[in-house]
């Protein structure tokens, strides 16, 4: 029995597909690939697939997780060729899905809602002004505590979400032909996931629901250190890759 | 290419569902679109979770994008918060796969699967950008064209609509993009005339209708050279038509989501409610050989682990039970997957069996439905639904012993000679079920669903005088009543004032088309959807238009009186119809003609076509329910494939 960590992404007319949605789609992309996947037992026969964390509708990225549990032998003498096992699960997903990364998992690696415990967001802010953002990040940042009400099942309660902002910075990008000013901020999913909407409400232009929100990474604390589930590599020819490591993203930006 | 799509981007993050509007499904290629191609967009006239699945409007996207002279893309209705924001915008309907817009496109074509969507017909063309009323439409402007069950009493929509398809439309599509790539450029009204030549379609503009007092007197041909009747197509066989070859498989969650393989179509059955079994006479089984190819094809091309047999009652296809085991044992399956789920739609009674019920649980247990339709035999002699109540109990006896824990029975309410003994009958068969059950389940339940009895054109009961909603919901009580205390038997009722409104458009005449358009620009879209459904709107625009709805919907007919849709055929002859409604109020059966000589409906005689079966196995019951004394391994007397040349 081989367990497999897949990293891929969901981008363009994708996003606007749910958590529930992607579900399905994988439960028939890994059948069409003919991946051996491992079936519960019961009255409704499931595939052991489990995925990370749920990313909401209309919002991209380039850091989503699965892991697969499979008929296939141990990592050592499995013949799957890593590139050609991404290539052949890409070809089973629909345009703006693509398996970037794949890996054997060691027996025992705890599951990726475990493991996981903050993510980077990409925000794209448009026309909107450099100044208001610039203060909103010193007042983040600077403030002691931000309380913010939510509701958890049926109860609303206060909480302080100012440890859950781990950085905020700004950087000017690309988006398609149109330079735009961009929001990099990494936000903690423990004890409680501050989301990225949540976060919006905290500044002086809270939500617009046009804004592309984009989660570029997901972070694991390791002994101190931080690491990927799975890093983005763009040319590992054969062989598994056994080890985390933080590898920079190149981003394809294709101007028309 | 023309492209709506960065317009449309930015209101999907403000709508509900927005991945019902990114197109991209797995399956759907659209051809490349040139000026000299005939473009389709094929619309179905809800929303897309309902539409997608859609049998009919998927074979005919494949048909024609195979064809060099064609380009079809898919539209549906965008629900009311788009259609909101695209009206704010100034935005058109635009067709999923490439988010063009419908200006784009030559035909707008709709399959009509139920009344209650007319009021979205007129919508989505309005939506598209052209006149409502086909008299309004100017050269240049779309040919709005509509087929499916509905198109066979066409006339509510005759104003609204240029032409009609009548029947299955794998063949007739083609016949159409030639005549409409010819008369490119062409003034409209010549294009229409020359559809009006092509079999099969009916354009209702050169159809003129005449009325003697407040009655239907005749609708006659305006010009010579017109059909005085226009004729259904029917393809001879399914076995030239593997279609479709690629099933489309949506993104997002949709109605039917699993492969489904047609395995016949028609049905010879002959209950006297039911449209469907009379309009798509005669029966043609696929041969089971294309049927496995189709299944296993399907199921690596999609991804999906179930597969539904589709036709109008499964159970009766023969050779079912090999076919099953089949699709069980042996599925083309490298994934592992433990086994293919199999769900036959439309199961009949009398047709299940302890055999089929194991084979169904072998996959995976799905939900169990049986339609008795009536609650005592003598009524069931009347809708000619013949089967027994100890076929219902035998059925249901498989199901439970089998492990199933719940079954589902479907009954009619407010049919001709109806009594409240007969709707009594109901909660007896239902609580005898339940006893039968309990016999072999713990919890067993009973789930019994009641609609009205709506009179359907070119059925036997197309002369009945339908139920009020007041006689309607008495009926109602009275079966609460009769389950009163039976809490493991669940009772369920489709609104009586949605059968009393589908009612009057199911059998309505030319005249309703003012009423349709007056709901729908009071608002009255997604009538079949109940939380948008208002009856008010449609009782309102009668009284404006000063029509009756007892007139329309309640009034018994008469054999000497015209009926709107008497232009219109489905093969069946008038006089096989009113010897079956006579027949009928007798309660006397009628033999299902798969298994006896002809008696002449029509259906197959008046097109040179025939019955085609896949095997000589009669059907899992063998020949219950028909009256018949067949062996379930007799022989039978019908065409068996291959055919002969």
């Amino acid at each position: 029995m081989l367990s497999l960590r897949i990293r891929w992404t969901k981008q363009g007319r994708i996003r606007f597909t749910s958590h529930r949605d992607v579900a399905r789609i994988w439960e028939r992309g890994v059948r069409k690939a003919g991946l051996p996947v491992v079936y519960s037992q019961g009255f409704v026969p499931r595939q052991r697939l489990s995925f990370g964390l749920a990313l909401a509708v209309g919002q991209e990225s380039e850091a989503e997780y699965l892991d697969i549990q499979t008929n296939l032998p141990p990592v050592q003498e499995s013949a799957i060729h890593n590139a050609e096992l991404r290539h052949r699960l890409s070809n089973a997903l629909p345009e703006g899905m693509e398996v970037v990364a794949a890996a054997a998992l060691e027996p025992g690696e705890p599951s990726l809602q475990e493991l996981v415990s903050s993510c980077t967001w990409e925000i794209d802010l448009g026309e909107d002004s450099r100044q208001a953002w610039q203060e909103d990040i010193g007042r983040l940042l600077g403030a002691v505590e931000l309380p913010i009400v939510r509701e958890r099942k049926g109860k609303r309660r206060e909480d302080d979400v100012r440890p859950a902002i781990i950085g905020i910075r700004m950087a000017d990008a690309q988006r398609g032909c149109q330079r735009v000013c961009r929001l990099i901020v990494e936000l903690a999913v423990k004890p409680r996931a501050l989301r990225p909407n949540e976060f919006l409400a905290l500044t002086h232009a809270p939500i617009s629901a046009t804004r592309l929100v984009r989660r570029t990474h997901q972070w694991i604390k390791r002994n101190g250190k931080k690491y990927e589930p799975l890093a983005m590599v763009s040319d590992v020819s054969e062989g598994f890759a056994q080890h985390h490591s933080a590898v920079p993203l190149a981003r394809k930006e294709v101007c028309a | 290419m023309e492209t709506v799509w960065p317009r449309l981007e930015p209101l999907l993050p403000e709508v509900q569902r927005p991945a019902r509007y990114i197109g991209g499904e797995d399956g759907s290629r659209p051809a490349r679109l040139t000026p000299e191609k005939v473009a389709w967009l094929l619309c179905y006239p809800d929303s897309y979770e309902i539409g997608l699945p859609n049998q009919g409007l998927q074979i005919l996207f494949e048909i024609l994008n195979e064809r060099p002279d064609a380009v079809a893309e898919r539209a549906y209705a965008p629900w009311v918060d788009l259609e909101a924001l695209m009206r704010r915008d100034g935005m058109g309907l635009f067709s999923v796969d490439n988010h063009r817009p419908a200006s784009a496109f030559d035909i707008l074509g709709f399959n009509l699967a139920s009344e209650l969507v007319y009021t979205n017909v007129l919508n989505i063309i309005d939506l598209a950008g052209a006149p409502v009323r086909s008299a309004q439409r100017k050269d240049g402007d779309l040919f709005v064209c509509a087929g499916g069950h509905c198109a066979f009493n066409p006339e509510p929509l005759a104003d609204f609509v240029d032409f009609f398809a009548l029947g299955d439309g794998e063949e007739v599509v083609g016949e159409i993009t030639e005549v409409v790539a010819e008369h490119k450029g062409a003034p409209r009204q010549e294009t229409l005339q020359a559809l009006a030549g092509v079999a099969g379609v009916y354009v209702p503009s050169l159809y003129e209708v005449f009325y003697e007092g407040g009655a239907l007197a005749a609708v006659r041909p305006r010009f010579g050279g017109l059909p005085e009747v226009v004729e259904k197509r029917t393809v001879a066989s399914l076995a030239d038509w593997p279609y479709p070859r690629r099933q489309i498989v949506p993104l997002t969650e949709v109605v039917h989501d699993r492969l489904n393989v047609e395995v016949f179509r028609g049905c010879t059955r002959g209950c006297r409610f039911c449209q469907a079994g009379m309009i798509t006479r005669p029966v043609r089984e696929r041969p089971a050989e294309q049927v496995r190819t189709m299944i296993s094809d399907g199921l690596r091309q999609t991804g999906y682990d179930e597969v539904a047999l589709t036709s109008l009652s499964t159970a009766d296809y023969s050779g079912i039970e090999a076919l099953l085991a089949d699709v069980v044992e042996a599925p083309d399956n490298p994934s592992g997957c433990p086994a293919v789920s199999v769900s036959l739609p439309s199961l009949r009674v009398d047709a299940f069996t302890v055999g089929l019920a194991d084979q169904i649980k072998q996959a995976r247990r799905t939900g169990l439905t049986f339609a008795p339709e009536a609650g005592t035999w003598r009524l069931r002699q009347v809708i000619n639904k013949l089967i027994t109540e100890q076929d219902l109990y035998s059925a249901v006896e498989s199901a439970y012993s089998q492990g199933w824990r719940r079954v589902k029975l479907y009954f009619l309410i407010g049919l001709p000679t109806e009594t409240d003994e007969d709707v009594l009958g109901i909660a007896e068969l239902a609580r005898n079920c339940l006893a039968v059950g309990e016999r072999h389940v713990r919890g067993a339940e009973v789930t019994v669903s009641v609609g009205g009895c709506v009179p359907k054109p070119q059925t036997p009961f197309q002369w009945f005088g339908q139920d009020t909603v007041a006689e309607l919901e008495r009926k109602v009580g009275l079966l609460r009543g009769g389950l009163r205390g039976h809490r493991r038997v669940k009772l369920k009722w489709h609104d009586p004032r949605a059968s009393l409104i589908e009612g009057l458009l199911s059998r309505g005449d030319r005249r309703l088309s003012s009423v349709i358009e007056d709901v729908w620009r009071a608002g009255g879209t997604f009538q079949e959807w109940s939380e948008h459904f208002d009856e008010s709107l449609w009782q309102k625009a009668m009284a404006r238009q000063g029509l009756s709805m007892d007139w329309y919907v309640h009034r018994h007919r008469t054999r000497d009186e015209t009926l709107p849709w008497a232009h219109i055929s489905a093969g069946l002859h008038e006089d096989f119809l009113w010897a079956d409604w006579e027949d009928a109020l007798a309660a006397s059966g009628l033999e299902d003609c798969r298994w006896i000589p002809c008696y002449d409906c029509g259906a197959c005689t008046g097109y040179g076509i025939e019955h085609i079966v896949a095997s000589n196995v009669a059907p899992a019951g063998g020949s219950q329910g028909t009256g018949q004394d067949l062996e379930a391994t007799g022989r039978s007397p019908v065409l068996l494939l291959p055919r002969p040349a």
